[in-house]
């Protein structure tokens, strides 16, 4: 039987996303003075008005909603899911009033697929976009890497039991410390201290690829953003093509790869635990998958003869690959070229990649490397089941930070969360056929959507048909929570509707 | 991947594309006079005449075709598009494509790379310093770059660029000078800014009391 939400319910629900939906107003300040600061009054407009209104409804919301009383799990969730909605709406703002969307929907797109660093984007003429607006649009790819509520409990909310139900609602269960505000922190200094590193080192690098000291510091940083945080998001229409440097290339992909890992495995690293990248699940699942998927994607281009040597064709494919399987989206190719100068095989291996994805608690999407690696040492347990005498007690463990015994409640909750995901990636197919799209790109770009990675073969753009766009942020925001949260809510819904 | 067009540059390229039919329709216009003279002259003539006529035409169509041909190839701009979804035809061709110089001249020594963007995508050129050393504008938010038309070998898979799509250029020229970008303030806008900062500080205010005031009343 299903509870009527009581009143106390929406109260600690619409106090918690006030909160969130400040945080979001106060990060508008960098867009707006990045605005200010390179005389670009109309995008400094566009930062106060949508800055205004993110701080009158958080404001509005806390003081309406004021309550004492600490979050249940259910309202961790419903808050997550519901704040990230509600944050997609009001952070559009400055987009849409930008001029360069061409309605509404597109500019919810290009927000909601910033947040959940998807990369995917609607916007129009982007070669000639402000300073301000770049800005924007790469920092809300990073803040939604760490996660919008991880800012949130950051700076304004009290550490609380409720406040680690919310961080879970956010698609992350790993606590780095103790206390959950602290964990937050640790995730803000394991970013920041990256941030500063990754944007030096493609600072020089664009210095070296020939661009001004000025430029080279913006793109850095930019790029940083985008990488770091998987989103995959450039300044640039060209991607990361832009740049025509090897370099650029590499420090990119060094910086996504990074930017995959779990942040315990990153705080692991940093109290010195090296050997934790060796043994972890995820990292050995995320190498096998890559290998594989990265022979998949060569033996199709070697059918193709595309690329004129070895070297050019390992450099084109195992770029687009770590970037799937990432699920950044950066990539180095024009995104037709994976239906016309790739083959089925080769489009296959980045398919494949793109629905892995990264790591748990990551910046990542995708079905992750832990459940990956958790199903396939089930599989490799009951094969050892079947060979073994019937009294025998099997036993098997995977490490990820300690070791850990493997259970049936690990295998139920990766075997589910994998179905969800291919329940999805395969709804968004059955849609984009049913808008006329051939069964290949509809596929693509849904296991795209659905996993966060952001590459394309053509199909995301403008032109698509507004149900479809609608489609693709549902799924970029289920995927991103991983589902529990987005159920929650549609039960909190339902709850209300049918509940007594 | 990222899949941007561009508004302005768009309705650019759809007068570009008109510019180019209206072209095309007027070279068709000129071959049906031509072909209808030849023809009318080869029907007044007996039928071994009619033969002779026949063959008259069809070497002068054939003529026609060898002449006109590297005219025609030599003269078509491509676009961007055709160039991507063609790689395979275009290959190694020497081809024209045009469009605006956006971003960055990235200097690396000899040789630099500009990007230059039709409309639809951006391509990379590979060109002489030298050749770029005339380029004033290029595009941004402040302003609209050069329009450059470029000729150069195009390669789907550039061996020397790790496999990169771009084209090399063999000669440059700049059809259109650029020109800076105005932005003027919209007064709805500003108004709706004053405003909006105005109801922001009312709502803090109201915020800032209310804390305040339930802090008193707790204490």
């Amino acid at each position: 039987m299903l509870l009527k939400p009581q009143k106390q319910d929406y109260l600690i629900i619409g106090f918690y996303t006030g909160k969130i939906i400040t945080g979001i107003g106060l990060v508008m300040v960098v867009p707006l003075l990045t605005s200010l600061l390179f005389a670009e009054w109309n995008p400094a407009l566009d930062f106060a008005i949508g800055m205004s209104a993110c701080l009158i409804v958080g404001l509005s919301l806390t003081m309406l909603c004021e309550t004492d009383r600490d979050l249940l799990w259910m309202h961790g969730m419903v808050t997550a899911a519901f704040s990230w909605a509600l944050a997609t709406l009001l952070g559009a703002i400055p987009h849409y009033l930008s001029g360069h969307f061409l309605s509404y929907l597109d500019a919810c797109f290009d927000i909601m697929s910033g947040y959940t660093t998807t990369g995917l984007c609607m916007i129009q003429n982007l070669d000639h976009v402000s300073h301000g607006l770049n800005m924007w649009r790469h920092l809300l790819t990073y803040l939604g890497g760490q996660g919008m509520i991880v800012v949130a409990i950051t700076f304004l909310v009290k550490g609380t039991a409720g406040a680690y139900r919310l961080y879970v609602g956010e698609g992350k269960d790993e606590r780095l410390l103790p206390n959950v505000v602290q964990t937050a922190r640790a995730i803000w200094m394991i970013s920041l201290t990256y941030l500063t590193v990754g944007t030096v080192a493609l600072f020089v690098a664009n210095l070296l690829a020939g661009m001004t000291p000025l430029r080279s510091l913006l793109h850095g940083l930019w790029i940083f953003m985008g990488s770091w945080s998987t989103g995959g998001f450039a300044p640039q229409s060209q991607n990361l093509l832009y740049y025509h440097s090897s370099l650029v290339e590499l420090v990119t992909m060094v910086i996504f790869v990074i930017g995959s890992y779990n942040f315990a495995l990153h705080y692991s690293i940093w109290q010195g635990n090296y050997k934790e990248v060796r043994r972890n699940i995820e990292t050995v699942s995320f190498s096998t998958t890559v290998l594989v998927t990265s022979v998949v994607s060569v033996i199709g281009l070697m059918q193709t003869l595309f690329y004129p040597n070895l070297a050019s064709l390992f450099r084109r494919c195992f770029y687009q690959i770590v970037s799937a399987h990432t699920t950044t989206g950066n990539a180095t190719m024009y995104p037709v070229q994976f239906l016309n100068s790739w083959n089925i095989l080769a489009t296959m291996g980045i398919m494949i990649a793109m629905s892995i994805g990264g790591s748990a608690c990551s910046t990542a999407g995708g079905i992750k490397g832990i459940r990956v690696g958790v199903l396939f040492q089930s599989l490799i347990n009951d094969i050892h089941r079947i060979f073994s005498p019937d009294s025998a007690v099997i036993t098997h463990k995977f490490h990820h930070i300690r070791d850990i015994v493997l259970e049936d409640r690990h295998v139920r909750a990766a075997g589910l969360i994998t179905i969800s995901y291919m329940g999805m990636y395969l709804l968004g197919a059955v849609v984009g056929l049913f808008y006329g799209y051939p069964l290949l790109p509809s596929l693509f770009d849904s296991v795209s959507a659905g996993s966060n990675s952001g590459l394309s073969c053509g199909l995301t753009s403008a032109a698509m048909p507004a149900v479809m766009k609608v489609v693709y942020i549902f799924m970029m925001w289920a995927g991103r929570l991983e589902f529990i949260s987005i159920f929650a809510l549609i039960a909190f819904v339902w709850a209300q509707v049918r509940g007594r | 991947m990222k899949n941007t067009g561009q508004i302005k540059s768009l309705d650019q390229m759809k007068c570009l594309d008109q510019i180019r039919s209206l072209s095309q329709i007027k070279s068709l216009d000129l071959m049906k006079s031509l072909s209808q003279r030849v023809i009318f002259r080869a029907g007044e003539g007996t039928k071994n005449n009619f033969r002779e006529k026949a063959h008259h035409l069809f070497f002068f169509l054939f003529a026609l075709m060898i002449v006109l041909s590297p005219c025609i190839s030599q003269g078509r701009l491509l676009s961007s598009d055709t160039l991507i979804n063609q790689s395979n035809r275009l290959d190694g061709q020497t081809v024209q494509f045009r469009g605006e110089v956006v971003g960055d001249i990235m200097d690396r020594g000899a040789y630099c790379w500009i990007n230059v963007n039709d409309g639809s995508q951006a391509l990379g050129i590979y060109c002489p310093t030298s050749m770029v050393k005339s380029i004033r504008f290029i595009g941004d938010y402040k302003q609209n770059g050069d329009t450059v038309e470029v000729s150069g070998i195009f390669h789907k898979a550039c061996k020397q660029h790790g496999g990169e799509l771009d084209i090399h250029a063999e000669s440059l020229k700049i059809i259109q000078t650029g020109t800076k970008r105005k932005h003027p303030v919209a007064e709805s806008k500003l108004y709706l800014a004053i405003s909006s900062f105005f109801c922001t500080i009312l709502t803090f205010s109201l915020h800032i009391y209310r804390k305040k005031n339930r802090s008193w009343i707790s204490s």
